[in-house]
């Protein structure tokens, strides 16, 4: 039973994570309709930048989160100004090919840039953990779980309380009735990318403080986001939490019951019943074309 | 001009066919890959091009097929061209089986369902260690000479051309056509547009599955990673963006094009070369959203209604 317990436990914390990175990217699609195979790259860039300051300037993982936040609002922004706006609204092939171009040149600059090495940061804290009844709980892991809450409460605070994020659900319902009431709508979709950017690099920095940082680590991600955000519902952020949790359960205990192997080979068989079968997400709340 | 295109077509594929008598090694080395990639880059072409349903998991086909013939060979002890036949004919029953449900999904649904099945066949081919050799990879006895793929492909290649030309004017070609621009529409004038998704499905499959199996022959050895590689799907698609969806010569035009970039920039600066593909992508995607050849198209009509 114990180890049973410890499964689900590792699959909940993991769901955390996965539900924060894959937040951003159903934002992007709610709103824009533009499905991001960037998406891996914004966790990548934001896992490099607090590698990158934890090795040179020795800050703690956890203070160079608002780094990412800024660096990747801004990239983001101006990867939708210059180059993403072009495809909204033209047939969704173009959107997915863009940003896989965008994927690969992230990508293959990132491998230039900084080679494959995997890498790690160790801090006094990385191995640390308690022991709750026999089950062993990782620090680092724990208060990642946390933020990832506290990032995605805070993005539905944003979205549903301020004044940007209003604009941003009118422009999502009804783009041309958004610009007739004097949104500017290519604005909005800026604002709503570096969003998304920003939250997916700050998910990317969190998962620096326990998991290898390597320049190939984003399209692995992205997968992940797509089976999270098709479970939860696409473009329905709180099924993102639900999604990302169900996924972490689920991949952790048929890891659990079989192999690592068989594991993937399951939540992507599941990926693909779940489309089949209920394309709407587990909560039946998803955008269904 | 339009009505001799086949003319045109056949001469081509007879001089690419003698080729080989005035001509060896590395030219045909690499005209042979890039018949390989015509090949594939037409079936995906054959089927999203036109009806516009944007297949992700493209490479399951070859992918499959690749292990069908291997297994075939392997464990069956058939000779390779019987194996590659059926492993066609495997790929052909697995998209309809397929495609009868995921055919019924729309647009980003359907790429994302298409691609999560060849991930997790993907998955099914590492672990089912006993039939495929796993993660290892699995190793072709059989193999036939350059030559002989040099033709095999040229055939496929100019087979799959052939079919997409003539379907192109055919009233399955204008069904595919109405899908693509309105597929409500289309089921209310008639067509059975799950049919016609189905079947096109199938046959890009079958021509997939062939040339998914004679080149993993002709590699000699195959893992799951190699052969269900998503980059194996995007290159299909990037070439038949850059040639020009939905055309009948994009596939030959695109594939010919990134081939000859890849064989320029790609044996000396990989890296730099991937960069070079995605910054490539993307000025296509913002500046000639309908191909090389649709964007040249375009041009001369407007050159020559001028004059």
């Amino acid at each position: 039973m114990l180890p049973f317990i410890q499964a689900l436990i590792n699959g909940l914390l993991l769901g955390g994570i996965y539900a924060a990175f894959s937040a951003g990217f159903s934002l992007i699609f709610g709103v824009m309709g533009v499905v991001n195979i960037a998406n891996g790259e914004m966790v990548m860039i934001g896992a490099f930048i607090t590698y990158w300051l934890f090795e040179i300037l020795k800050l703690d993982p956890f203070l160079s989160l608002p780094f990412s936040l800024i660096f990747l609002f801004v990239f983001g922004y101006l990867l939708q100004r210059i180059i993403i706006n072009r495809v909204v609204g033209a047939p969704p092939i173009m959107s997915y090919i863009m940003t896989f171009g965008i994927h690969l040149t992230l990508a293959n600059l990132a491998l230039l840039a900084f080679s494959a090495d995997p890498r790690v940061i160790t801090t006094s804290y990385s191995g640390a953990n308690f022991s709750l009844g026999g089950i062993t709980i990782p620090v680092v892991q724990l208060s990642t779980f946390g933020l990832a809450f506290v990032i995605i409460g805070a993005l539905y605070v944003l979205l549903y309380l301020t004044q940007i994020g209003r604009a941003i659900q009118a422009t999502a319902q009804d783009r041309e009735m958004a610009r007739l009431m004097g949104i500017s709508v290519h604005k909005v979709y800026a604002v709503t990318f570096g969003i998304g950017a920003a939250i997916t690099g700050l998910s990317g920095s969190l998962i620096a403080a326990f998991r290898h940082v390597e320049t190939g680590m984003g399209l692995p991600y992205t997968i992940i986001a797509f089976c999270v955000v098709v479970l939860g519902g696409m473009g329905y952020i709180p099924g993102a939490l639900i999604g990302g949790l169900i996924l972490g359960v689920i991949s952790s205990l048929s890891t659990y019951w079989f192999t690592a192997g068989w594991s993937t080979a399951i939540t992507f068989f599941l990926l693909y019943l779940i489309l089949l079968f209920r394309p709407q997400g587990i909560l039946g709340k998803g955008i269904v074309e | 001009m339009k009505r001799y295109a086949w003319l045109i077509g056949l001469l081509a594929v007879a001089l690419l066919g003698c080729l080989p008598f005035f001509k060896t090694g590395y030219i045909i080395n690499f005209l042979l890959v890039v018949f390989y990639w015509i090949g594939l880059t037409g079936c995906w072409n054959f089927m999203s091009g036109y009806t516009g349903y944007i297949d992700f998991g493209a490479v399951t086909y070859v992918g499959v097929g690749s292990y069908v013939a291997g297994v075939l060979t392997l464990h069956a002890g058939l000779p390779l061209l019987p194996a590659v036949l059926l492993a066609g004919l495997a790929t052909l029953v697995l998209a309809l089986i397929v495609g009868w449900p995921t055919l019924k999904l729309r647009g980003a649904y359907f790429a994302i369902a298409t691609f999560a099945l060849a991930e997790a066949l993907k998955q099914v081919c590492e672990e089912w260690t006993s039939m495929t050799g796993g993660g290892s990879g699995l190793t072709y006895s059989l193999r036939l000479d350059d030559l002989t793929y040099y033709w095999i492909y040229l055939a496929s290649a100019a087979g799959v051309i052939a079919m997409t030309l003539f379907t192109d004017r055919s009233k399955m070609g204008y069904a595919m056509k109405a899908i693509h621009q309105d597929e409500h529409a289309a089921a209310r004038v008639g067509i059975n547009t799950h049919w016609i998704k189905i079947r096109a499905y199938g046959q890009s499959a079958f021509f997939m599955g062939l040339l998914g199996s004679l080149e993993a022959s002709r590699l000699g050895y195959i893992t799951p990673v190699d052969v269900f590689n998503v980059h194996i799907t995007i290159k299909m698609v990037i070439m038949s963006l850059l040639g020009g969806m939905g055309t009948v010569l994009g596939p030959v035009i695109g594939a010919s094009f990134l081939q000859i970039i890849e064989e320029v920039l790609g044996s000396s600066f990989l890296n730099w070369y991937l960069v070079f593909i995605g910054i490539i992508i993307i000025l296509v995607i913002m500046f000639m959203p309908s191909g090389i050849s649709g964007t040249i198209t375009a041009r001369m009509t407007r050159l020559f209604k001028k004059s």
